[in-house]
């Protein structure tokens, strides 16, 4: 409850000559000829808080509630103004703050949005529920690219328009299942010279310095080749077929997927790398020159009545 | 509770609300008495749809003079909820009143206060249409203990304190000590009672029919609880019964008197009631310091008398009586974050 602070405790006039509350009262009572046994009897008030109020011996009443409340009822008893009484009772007493008189409880503080703490913390986690958002959001943006490197099919161009499909994704997910011996028998500059005629490119590429960075033609290419060949030694297959006339071929690999189809016109090349597997039939064999990894391969022995070759390369 | 409740939480401020059956105020944590309105709902009825047309001041002002289609209502009857819906729709109004940010919709901490021998039932309902009205959390306290805390009275202390807070629709009578009610009592007799007690009068002495806003408006200007030397008037219009046309006729403070006697008596006879029940100790206590009273019908002139020479104990008007049980509970709110709980747990 309130506690209150004497502020005059003598209970005279002060400086400027006005009374204080319990002088004013004690002034009517007197100019009434009422004695205080009078008022006590009336208000039902102890005498002993009569001369208390007159004297403004506040702090020797119950409290703050009562010195007042007995303040005023004696004041309209006496018919005076109470807002007058009350007013010099304010100024004799000034209440003490309430968290002082209650700090022996220990409990929480409940916290508003307008605590500057909230405004702070909310502020910091606000930048840092950004900051993650944007590195998730670059994540996700790197992880969509592998994605779609990985999904997506990689298209094989020839130098004239013509497009070899290979579907990454469904490679198989094995590779030390493939066991390939390095060709040291290949020479980079081969390699190198394969840009101008057909560039092939799958998930069994190595990763080969010596290869031109104009070969990758889709962003991301190079990490892929690295992920799929981590660990793994695999030798580049070659496959060169060279049409003297007008011929039809069909080029599989393992699974089936058709690496070249359709029909070749005359002084057309083909080269396919890096394929372990190679399922081939060939229309007018006897106008194709075949070579596998640089050695030629006789068509002849597989040629049927019809002139079509049909022949298995790698393993 | 939701996490979105919480977070809305943040932009709320704590609400103690004294949910009256005449008025309802609403202080507000730092920042005093906000709202002070009668608990007074318009409802506009279109086909079957019924939509709030007016809440508080603005209904009150249709009491009594509405067209079909529009009923105003007050939603409390006796100090509880005698409508659940329209009380929660009244208290959302309430409560987005007194949060000037309406971009987010508030949902506070709510203390309400209820009366002292108010049901299970009754308190059930108070709670959740506070809830239903967007409170994120709702602490119950009841009204005289409320009352007074906010007349100042030591309720913590091992000291015997008396209130009585006279409402509109009940008057509770409580013996306060070391932080809890030692004895409580509530009557169903409150500023409505009186002035439905003054309809009578008028209409049994005059043969005239006035409104509940007249009786009310009589009873502030010339109402008393104890007989006066000073006679005061009022000039009263009425629908005469007989003649079914209105007629003005002159009121005075004695008539208004001999009117509330049968109110006054049952209020009267609750605090003996109570001073007959209070342990001896508490007792010895309360004779020394006197009773306190707080609530609307301590403005009615000499109730303080009235009390004082009926029981021969000094009888003290808390400082703003209207507002002492809102107040209170605001103080309640914040001893709760101080770790003293005063609320009510059934």
């Amino acid at each position: 409850m309130l506690e209150l602070k004497l502020v005059n405790e003598s209970g005279v006039s002060d400086q400027r000559g006005n009374l204080s509350a319990g002088q004013q009262l004690k002034k009517a009572r007197l100019a009434l000829g009422w004695d205080v046994a009078q008022i006590s009897g009336r208000l039902k008030i102890p005498e002993s808080y009569i001369h208390f109020l007159e004297k403004d011996e506040y702090t020797r009443l119950p409290n703050d509630t009562f010195a007042r409340g007995y303040l005023l009822a004696y004041a309209k008893y006496m018919d005076m103004p109470i807002e007058t009484v009350s007013k010099a009772y304010n100024q004799q007493t000034t209440p003490v703050p309430e968290k002082k008189a209650r700090r022996f409880f220990l409990g929480k503080r409940e916290v508003k949005a307008s605590d500057p703490v909230v405004l702070w913390t909310s502020f910091i986690i606000a930048i840092a529920c950004l900051a993650l958002s944007v590195l998730w959001w670059q994540d996700q943006f790197e992880m969509d690219d592998i994605s779609a490197v990985v999904s997506d099919q990689v298209s094989i161009k020839t130098a004239d328009g013509k497009e070899i499909i290979e579907n990454l994704s469904a490679l198989p997910a094995k590779k030390s299942d493939i066991s390939v011996q390095p060709d040291s028998g290949h020479p980079a500059s081969d390699r190198q010279g394969d840009a101008d005629k057909i560039s092939t490119s799958s998930p069994l590429d190595t990763h080969d310095s010596t290869r031109p960075e104009s070969e990758l033609s889709a962003p991301g290419r190079q990490s892929i080749t690295d992920f799929h060949t981590q660990g793994v030694s695999i030798q580049e297959n070659i496959l060169e077929v060279l049409f003297s006339d007008a011929s039809w071929v069909e080029i599989k690999d393992a699974r089936g997927q058709k690496l070249a189809t359709g029909v070749k016109k005359m002084g057309e090349h083909l080269l396919l790398k890096n394929i372990s597997f190679f399922d081939i039939v060939i229309g007018n064999a006897a106008a194709v020159k075949l070579s596998y990894n640089s050695a030629p391969v006789d068509l002849g022995t597989y040629v049927d009545a019809s002139n079509v070759a049909k022949l298995t390369l790698g393993y | 509770m939701s996490l979105f409740k919480k977070i809305r939480g943040l932009f709320s401020t704590d609400l103690s609300i004294d949910l009256g059956t005449a008025n309802t105020l609403i202080y507000v944590r730092d920042g005093g008495i906000l709202l002070n309105e009668p608990s007074v709902v318009a409802i506009r009825q279109v086909g079957n749809q019924k939509t709030v047309s007016a809440v508080g001041t603005d209904a009150k002002r249709m009491l009594g003079r509405t067209p079909g289609n529009i009923t105003a209502i007050r939603p409390l009857k006796d100090g509880v909820i005698a409508d659940f819906l329209v009380t929660e729709k009244m208290l959302q109004h309430f409560i987005s009143k007194v949060h000037e940010n309406n971009f987010i919709k508030p949902s506070p901490r709510v203390l309400i206060c209820v009366p002292c021998k108010s049901t299970q039932v009754e308190r059930r309902a108070i709670k959740e249409s506070a809830l239903g009205a967007g409170a994120r959390e709702v602490y119950l306290i009841d009204e005289p203990m409320a009352a007074a805390i906010g007349a100042g009275l030591p309720v913590d202390e091992a000291s015997g304190s008396m209130v009585i807070d006279i409402g509109g629709g009940t008057t509770e009578i409580a013996i306060i000590s070391l932080s809890g009610i030692v004895y409580a009592e509530s009557v169903r007799v409150g500023g409505d009672r009186f002035d439905e007690s003054i309809v009578t009068y008028v209409r049994r002495n005059y043969g005239s029919l006035i409104g509940d806003a007249t009786a009310e408006r009589i009873k502030q200007e010339i109402g008393t609880a104890y007989p006066s030397d000073e006679v005061h008037e009022i000039d009263v219009r009425g629908r005469n019964l007989a003649e079914g046309i209105p007629r003005s006729f002159t009121l005075n403070s004695n008539e208004v008197l001999e009117s509330l006697q049968e109110p006054l008596s049952v209020i009267i006879h609750a605090i003996k009631s109570a001073l007959e029940q209070a342990p001896p100790e508490l007792a010895s206590d309360i004779a020394e310091t006197g009773l306190v009273i707080t609530g609307g019908g301590a403005l009615l002139r000499d109730i303080d008398r009235l009390i004082s020479e009926e029981t021969g104990l000094p009888v003290i008007i808390a400082d703003d009586p209207l507002t002492c049980v809102a107040r209170g509970g605001g103080k309640a709110l914040e001893w709760i974050d101080m770790g003293l709980d005063l609320t009510n747990h059934d």
